[in-house]
């Protein structure tokens, strides 16, 4: 009788499986250098490009140099060393170092050309944060520069619009000579040695990036200007890059625009393993790869999963409440864009009430989407001991923390990260930061953090620390007395524009909506345990207003307590 | 809100000493730089200020233009 063969590969030899899959040298000269040359249709199909292997990093050879006519232009004398403007790029296409004075003056001297020493002596500056304070503990003190990488850099000034009131950064029309100086300088950025250990504090989350351990993003990739999703995933990578090492962390893609943009062929904007199935199966492919690395004793790796709101909310949904419930050690990422990003802007779960997208327009008989929000942050809150936190990348220090958390917790957890969609959102390519900041401030996107090991009630676990006024309905700027509502995050953002009349009124539907994203902030509340001012305020206007009535209409005030039996 | 984008960098003497400015092409003038007494004698000395060859942009000092965009 004829064996019949087994459906599935035999596993025995995936230890003994021919390594390099791909032959790294030869397709970053023949594949990257035709792509680069404009040369791709000569090249001949072989067994790499059949295996839709790319190798780690090949973003960095991409060169988007010619994209934007404008480039940042950095002052040293107003930078204070933040990072944020580091943190927030979204193609690592700004980078910061620490050097110590003496290194840095043998590398000058080896240089000969004056004008060029003189612009890569004047990239550096004192600091408080990385020289006085330094120096104040009688140690020696360090010069702090921020360097723009021309080849990543798409233009978008996100890196401006986080400088902020620093002023340290501002755009810059480029020039054939300019840009050939911010190659070069990029150059010496690249020859300086790391920044010393003793500058990086792991207690300061905002300096990870000084650590080259935590630039597992190399850029390159295919996003749209100012992406925020993009920014969400170099945080994601770098936090647990930083902890654990990039030897120690592997990432699993649903299909979706984060798919599309770090593998376009042959453009990998990461330097550690990632793998891409479908668009809805994310959670369900990263139990399986959890398996076999808890079988190899590879308990400790971190393994990630990413998708946006259409995989995580909507078409994987179950795949993702599966994973869950199973248990095991998955991080998940979700890059909430709140519509369909990759397709074109349909309406997603997560789309707000009344926001207008493709399937949910706006029109005679529809305005924008009819229902409520999808909150998975609730729902996953609902599955048994799930690290859940909702986020955003402006939120720097509650992201990292809470990619930190999620890295520690011993089973599965799930990050939330609202993610800016310029052309879906109608906001401008610089705005993802501020967006996301107004979202949080707006009750449109609460930050939240739920930790099982907090205790057993959820009231213990669940924390809103991170919103503004967290005990009222709304946030009030102290200063000015402007008050955030849903509406003035609806008003700054063109996906709502429909809904305003030329006086600027709000529509119904909006004003509904705004309702609707008070009741999640009130449950919100409620389930951290969380007095809200305005109900307190409401009640006993409610009591006072019952009393004052009885005492008009002659009753007797109501006793409020059962009399004692006898 | 706009990207802001540098027109370019404007030194003023004043009867308080030297000023420095960033202007926009909106017209927007922000935060002075802060300078140094040899940033100011550099320039006096017919050089671009140290911290603007990286970029280039326009100088204009006292309201005349000391430097082109793109000019070293």
């Amino acid at each position: 009788m004829k064996e019949i063969p087994s459906a599935a590969p035999s596993t025995d030899n995936l230890d003994t499986l021919a390594l390099p899959l791909v032959d790294i040298d030869q397709f970053n000269t023949k594949v990257i250098g035709a792509y680069n040359d404009g040369l791709d249709d000569d090249l001949e199909a072989d067994l790499d490009t059949a295996r839709s292997i790319i190798p780690a990093g090949t973003g960095a050879y991409r060169d988007f140099s010619y994209i934007a006519p404008e480039i940042p232009f950095y002052d040293p004398a107003n930078c204070v060393g933040c990072m944020e403007c580091v943190i927030e790029c979204p193609d690592t296409a700004i980078l910061g170092k620490v050097v110590e004075k003496d290194t840095l003056e043998q590398e000058l001297d080896s240089i000969s050309d004056p004008v060029e020493k003189a612009i890569f002596e004047s990239r550096f500056d004192e600091t408080q944060k990385y020289t006085s304070i330094y120096e104040k503990k009688g140690e020696e003190g360090g010069l702090f520069g921020i360097f723009i990488d021309p080849t990543k850099c798409k233009g978008c000034a996100e890196c401006v619009e986080a400088c902020g009131d620093h002023q340290a950064l501002s755009m810059i029309p480029k020039t054939e000579t300019s840009l050939d100086q911010f190659h070069r300088t990029w150059n010496f950025y690249n020859k300086l040695p790391d920044t010393p250990k003793r500058f990086i504090s792991e207690r300061l989350l905002t300096d990870m990036m000084l650590e080259p351990k935590s630039l597992l993003y190399v850029g390159g990739a295919g996003s749209c200007m100012g992406c925020g999703e993009a920014t969400a995933l170099r945080m994601m990578v770098a936090a647990t890059g930083f902890f654990h090492g990039a030897e120690n962390m592997g990432m699993i893609a649903s299909t979706g625009c984060n798919t599309v943009y770090t593998s376009t062929y042959p453009y990998n904007p990461y330097v550690i393993p990632w793998a891409n199935s479908l668009f809805e199966n994310g959670p369900t492919f990263a139990m399986g790869v959890r398996s076999r690395w808890d079988q190899k004793g590879w308990q400790d790796k971190k393994l990630w999963v990413v998708g946006g709101d259409g995989a995580m909310l909507d078409i994987g949904f179950q795949a993702l409440s599966r994973m869950m419930m199973s248990g095991q050690n998955v991080k998940v990422l979700v890059l909430d864009t709140q519509v369909y990003s990759n397709t074109g802007g349909q309406a997603s779960t997560a789309s707000f009430m009344a926001q207008r997208s493709d399937m949910a327009d706006f029109g005679r008989e529809l305005k924008g989407k009819r229902e409520g929000r999808k909150e998975l942050a609730q729902i996953c809150v609902m599955h048994p001991n799930v690290y859940v936190a909702q986020t955003t990348c402006a939120h720097f220090n509650h992201f990292y923390k809470a990619v930190k958390e999620a890295n520690e917790y011993d089973g599965p957890a799930v990050i939330i990260a609202y993610s800016t969609c310029q052309p879906e959102h109608g906001v401008a390519d610089n705005m993802a930061m501020h967006q996301a900041k107004l979202a949080v401030e707006s009750r449109a996107f609460p930050l939240l953090v739920h930790d099982p090991r907090k205790g057993n009630t959820i009231k213990e676990r669940l924390d809103l620390k991170g919103n503004p006024s967290v005990g009222d309905d709304w946030y009030t700027i102290r200063k000015t007395g402007e008050t955030i509502d849903f509406i003035t995050f609806a008003r700054s953002e063109g996906r709502f524009s429909k809904h305003f009349d030329k006086e600027g009124n709000p529509s119904p539907e909006l004003l509904a909506s705004q309702q609707e994203r008070l009741a999640n902030w009130h449950m919100l509340q409620e389930l951290a345990g969380q007095e809200n001012s305005s109900a307190k305020a409401k009640s006993e206007e409610s009591v006072k207003a019952k009393s004052a009535e009885a005492k008009t209409n002659g009753e007797k005030p109501k006793r409020r307590f059962k009399k004692p039996e006898r | 809100m706009l990207r802001k984008i540098i027109d370019h960098i404007e030194y003023q003497q004043t009867d308080d000493g030297w000023t420095a400015r960033k202007v926009h092409d909106d017209g927007q003038s922000i935060m002075e730089h802060k300078i140094t007494d040899e940033e100011i004698e550099s320039i006096e000395a017919g050089n671009r200020p140290a911290w603007t060859i990286l970029g280039l942009p326009k100088i204009v000092v006292n309201q005349e233009v000391f430097k082109e965009n793109g000019e070293l």
